[in-house]
């Protein structure tokens, strides 16, 4: 009964979001206020019915209801309840559910929020997102039905791939797909202002909470994706330029730019027109990542071409909405009235130097992304593109866009002084270089660029902090002074300087894990001992474990420093019960100077264990650096919410509201 | 019944909230004004900053020029646009009123269409409730599995499960199960039997090192178990030692009877035929049979002969158009059953591998397309059947 209520839902949220796509429209078109007020409740009713749907099939797993074939095909009575959960969104049809639910989640926080947006901008918005909502549900509905029914029912379900019985990449799903479908608020507006035709300075200062909101859950939800990579396949590597990982990371890059690029119109009220443009390639450009890792194209491209019927029904949408988009922005972009001027050096000009830098490198990831997949299903032909690739083009554009970072915050707008920005980055150039002369002196071994790159990334990271210092005033004004500046700063100046912080501590992470880890492949026998990156590790044994779905081969290993000894880890070997297929999980130990990193390999003839041993440097910097970004996201974000929700209350607290970038 | 109150319920609470605001007095917009008080919140910053010292004087002066500019040019729109928001519309209102309350009537026809509101559900744990009664076969091996994964030493448990599964065709699990059931509860024969029984199964008819070791241990138990004897002969057949083999299995057939009678002859009679028509006609037969046999005619009754092998040594003994009618049906019968049933990766890879033994290798293609598009959301049978494609050198 509950699954069939979950159905019912389903199939009324499509005619929820049907009614709220045509209504309000019309009733902005002919001037009706009550008829673009049906949006608020069509929306909030979307979400009620969808959360309701979603709710339904989640209980039909959590109680293993095998008569449902979604359930069957994807879980198993002995699994642990918390993947019996993330095992709702593990699979296809779960997923795409999860898909509409927080598009919907999206629309109802614009109508319970947006109380101060404009009738029929607010009405036109919630129902170009209702039209979104409308062709994925009937995706969901067509194709892709979680709810159908199996009768008789089987004894037992498939069980879920045990690579994805992992709490990373639970929890990785949800927040990717908040970020993708999060950017579906800026296409909703920039298609509704191009529908109306006008469009100023306000709907950037709208459109940016919502961006940064999605940009935040995009930038976890990778770092997720990154973290679950390095620790799940057993090989140290976080990042593959994998097609569905790139597949996130270009609407992360176009969103950064997005982001960007409406400070610049919030501000001066210019780059109206590209920001529009961006917003319309971001969301595509999440489409187009919805396309890749929902169709099957990336599996094969056979089996794409074998069962069409899903991955055409997303190649028409993704084709609808971009295409739609784009044509609405080639018919009313010339209405769109251009803003203020400004000099190439100055605030300005670096955020545009930021977005020509960052939608490049989105293009260089694009086309190494999607060539390999157009020559196959053309002439069949399989390439790959992998690191080298990106290396040679994604890189090279990264080092001008880092170096010319720490300059941006401290150009003044309209026309900025770079001689000034330099001398307040005096200090932290120095301390880069005399960084950079350490690696050198430390490292003699590995590329020589690397202590350039570790530069490069400290170099970010003391820019962030010297924008604060010089903000306020540190050294100038007496210290008191300087304190009280600090806390008046507003929050969204943290919020900038805390997320190029995190930039730079990516960077470093990356650099410095890439041209100086330590690898060591061995045998191994009980008692045994290696030595890696100054630790001692000695080789305990091996012994079998029982788990609650699977049965383990855990290998013992005891880490030492200098005689003390600083870890136990214990790598194992994992055969799942259902589906019956191996994992590796590794044993990491974790650092500040990087990972300690063991992975237990195959049983030898001649006794002994084949033993993997990684030294990663600073391999955590990569994702802490995205969960500051993460944080600065937040920081920025609570800042705006009080202005953007409040104007009024803004206007009379004026502490409170200073400077938004 | 609950369901359709549930349905109403739902329904009635949807048509109240999106037709509300349709009924709702008209009221004059109330975020008219909201960009200007952005454009003014703007004002204020600046102010902020010149007064923080972020700013300078004539930047600030700037600044405050040019928004101010914006702010008269907005109002100057919003003038224009006053009176637009006062057309009314009340035929169309009212359409969208009636369009809003048939909502559910569309819903409960779409739902209809692709709905099961007869189903029940059918939660694990609420299966375990059912009086024994009511419950089917899998709702009963569900029951005992979900007791021995409570009680994993319960050995009766398994001894009474792994007969089950093995008559299932749940082979692995058949195997773990008797396993534990010798561990636990100390071998016997039957058991011995089973397990090397089930073995066999799960790798497809193949005499393996642990099975020959079962069947040693069942010798043991009990000398007269012939079924021992019989398995380790083919075993030493598929080993190749073609002579030794059949030397067993004339001094078996000396003391057999039925079903391993038959067994023995027809095994002899193969191997006859083999060295007549050369290995090649009579091993591709036999590979065939098993290729679309394999298990689910093995639905292995206890103490029974090997049916898999029965099989293959009747059809090897037929003459060879008989033996080519016979292996067509026995294809036929098993696209026949994919078609209705696509789910069996095993009966897919079966057949196309049987059309190829066949020299059909259109049909082969055309069954391997019909897979594909069978398991096109499952990347583990895609791979598999890849796999198979490239072995048997099928397009893919």
């Amino acid at each position: 009964m509950v699954v069939e209520l979950g159905h019912f839902a389903l199939v009324l949220a499509l005619l929820v979001a049907i009614f709220q796509m045509l209504v309000p429209f019309y009733g902005s078109r002919v001037g009706d206020d009550r008829m673009m007020a049906v949006a608020d409740p069509a929306a909030i009713c979307q979400l009620g019915l969808l959360s309701l749907a979603f709710l339904c099939l989640t209980i039909a797993y959590v109680s293993s209801d095998f008569s449902v074939a979604n359930v069957v095909a994807n879980s198993h009575s002995t699994k642990p309840l918390i993947y019996r959960i993330s095992g709702v969104w593990g699979n296809h049809e779960g997923s795409m559910l999860l898909w509409v639910l927080i598009l919907a989640l999206f629309g109802a926080a614009v109508a319970a929020f947006g109380r101060n947006l404009p009738a029929s901008l607010k009405a036109n918005v919630l129902s170009v997102q209702a039209s979104i909502a409308v062709a994925f549900m009937l995706f969901i509905l067509l194709t892709s039905n979680p709810f159908l029914r199996l009768d008789p029912p089987p004894a037992d379900g498939n069980g879920l791939n045990p690579i994805l019985q992992d709490p990373a990449l639970a929890f990785h799903p949800p927040f990717l797909y908040a970020g993708y479908v999060g950017f579906s608020i800026a296409y909703s507006f920039a298609v509704a202002a191009l529908i109306d035709g006008r469009i100023d300075a306000a709907w950037a200062r709208w459109v940016r909470p919502w961006t940064l909101a999605a940009w935040m859950f995009l930038t976890l939800g990778i770092a997720m994706g990154s973290w679950w990579a390095y620790y799940e396949l057993g090989w140290g590597g976080w990042w593959f330029w994998d097609p569905v990982e790139n597949a996130s990371f270009m609407p992360w890059l176009a969103g950064t730019a997005l982001l960007h690029s409406a400070l610049v119109m919030e501000k001066r009220d210019a780059l109206k027109v590209w920001t529009v443009l961006l917003a319309i390639l971001t969301f595509s450009l999440s489409l187009m990542g919805t396309f890749l890792v929902r169709s099957g194209i990336l599996t094969s491209v056979h089996a794409f071409a074998v069962d069409p019927q899903r991955g055409v029904f997303v190649l028409a949408i993704m084709a609808l909405f971009t295409g739609g988009g784009l044509a609405m922005f080639a018919l009313r972009a010339s209405d769109l009235r251009q803003g203020g001027i400004f000099a190439p050096i100055s605030r300005e000009g670096s955020l545009v130097l930021n977005n020509i830098l960052l939608t490049t490198a989105c293009a260089t990831v694009f086309i190494g992304t999607l060539y390999p997949l157009a020559l196959e299903s053309l002439t069949g032909a399989k390439i790959s593109v992998g690191a080298p690739y990106f290396d040679w083009t994604f890189g090279p554009l990264m080092v001008p866009l880092l170096m010319a970072l720490p300059f941006g915050p401290l150009l003044a707008w309209k026309r900025g002084d770079i001689l000034g920005a330099a001398q307040r980055l005096m200090v932290a150039l120095l301390i880069a270089v005399v960084v950079m002369a350490a690696t050198l002196a430390v490292m003699q071994r590995g590329p020589w660029l690397a202590p350039f790159g570790v530069a490069l990334g400290v170099f970010v990271m003391l820019g962030a902090i010297s924008e604060i210092v010089w903000r306020i005033r540190l050294g100038d004004v007496p210290f008191g002074d300087a304190m009280r500046r600090l806390v008046n700063l507003p929050r969204s100046a943290f919020g900038t300087a805390l997320a190029h912080f995190g930039v730079g501590m990516l960077v470093v992470g990356v650099v410095a894990t890439s041209a100086y880890r330590q690898e060591k492949i061995l045998v191994m026998k009980a008692g045994e001992t290696t030595s890696i990156a100054g630790y001692e590790v000695t080789f305990r044994g091996v012994a079998p474990r029982t788990g609650p779905n699977y049965r383990e081969e855990v290998a013992m290993f005891d880490a030492y420093r200098g005689g003390t000894l600083v870890s136990h880890l214990e790598p194992a070997r994992r055969v799942y019960d259902m589906p019956p297929e191996p994992t590796t999980e590794a044993g990491i130990h974790a650092g500040w100077r990087g990972d300690l990193y063991v992975v237990l390999g195959d049983t030898q003839q001649a006794g002994g264990h084949a033993i993997r041993i990684y030294f990663n440097p600073m391999v955590r910097f990569i994702w802490l650096g995205a969960v500051v970004m993460f944080i600065a996201g937040a920081v920025s974000l609570s800042d705006r919410r009080l202005r953007v929700g409040a104007p009024g209350r803004a206007r009379r607290a004026v502490a409170a509201a200073a400077p938004a970038e | 019944m609950v369901l359709w109150i549930l349905f109403a319920m739902l329904a009635a609470a949807v048509v109240w909230a999106v037709t509300r605001p349709l009924l709702a007095r008209s009221a004059a917009d109330p975020a008219a004004d909201s960009e200007l008080a952005v454009y003014r919140d703007q004002l204020a910053e600046i102010e902020t900053e010149r007064a923080q010292g972020l700013l300078g004087e004539s930047e600030a002066e700037g600044a405050r020029v040019e928004l101010a500019r914006r702010l008269i040019r907005r109002s100057e729109e919003a003038n224009k646009l006053a009176g637009y928001g006062a057309a009314r519309t009340s035929a169309a209102r009212k359409a969208v009123l009636y369009l809003g309350s048939a909502l559910p009537v569309i819903g409960i026809a779409i739902y209809l269409g692709v709905g099961s509101p007869q189903l029940p559900g059918r939660p694990y744990g609420f299966r375990m409730d059912v009086p024994v009664e009511q419950a089917t076969a899998s709702d009963l091996v569900a029951r005992v599995e979900e007791h021995l994964r409570a009680n994993p030493e319960d050995g009766r448990g398994w001894d009474v499960l792994a007969p089950v599964y093995l008559r299932l065709g749940r082979f692995n699990q058949a195997v773990d199960a008797f396993q534990r059931a010798n561990q636990l509860l100390g071998d016997s024969p039957g058991r011995v039997a089973g397990y090397a029984r089930a073995l066999i199964m799960a790798q497809n008819g193949v005499v393996s090192e642990p099975v020959r070791q079962a069947y040693e241990r069942l010798k043991e138990l009990d000398p007269k178990a012939m079924e021992a004897d019989v398995w380790l002969a083919i075993g030493r057949e598929q080993d190749g030692d073609k002579k030794g083999a059949e030397a067993e299995f004339r001094r078996l057939l000396a003391t057999a009877e039925d079903p391993w009678k038959t067994v023995l002859t027809t095994r002899l009679e193969q191997m006859a035929a083999q060295q007549q028509a050369g290995a090649g006609a009579a091993g591709a037969a036999a590979r065939t049979e098993r290729a679309a046999s394999g298990g689910e005619t093995a639905g292995p009754a206890d103490g029974a002969a090997p049916s898999a092998t029965v099989d293959a040594n009747e059809i090897a003994a037929l003459d060879p158009a008989q033996r080519a009618q016979r292996i067509a049906q026995m294809v036929q019968g098993l696209a026949a059953r994919l078609k209705e049933n696509g789910s069996d990766l095993d009966g897919w890879k079966r057949l196309v591998r049987s059309y190829v033994v066949l020299g059909q290798r259109n049909d082969a293609q055309a069954a391997l397309t019909d897979a594909r598009s069978n398991f096109a959301t499952d990347r583990q049978a895609l791979t598999e059947l890849n796999e198979l494609a490239q072995t048997l050198e099928l397009g893919s």
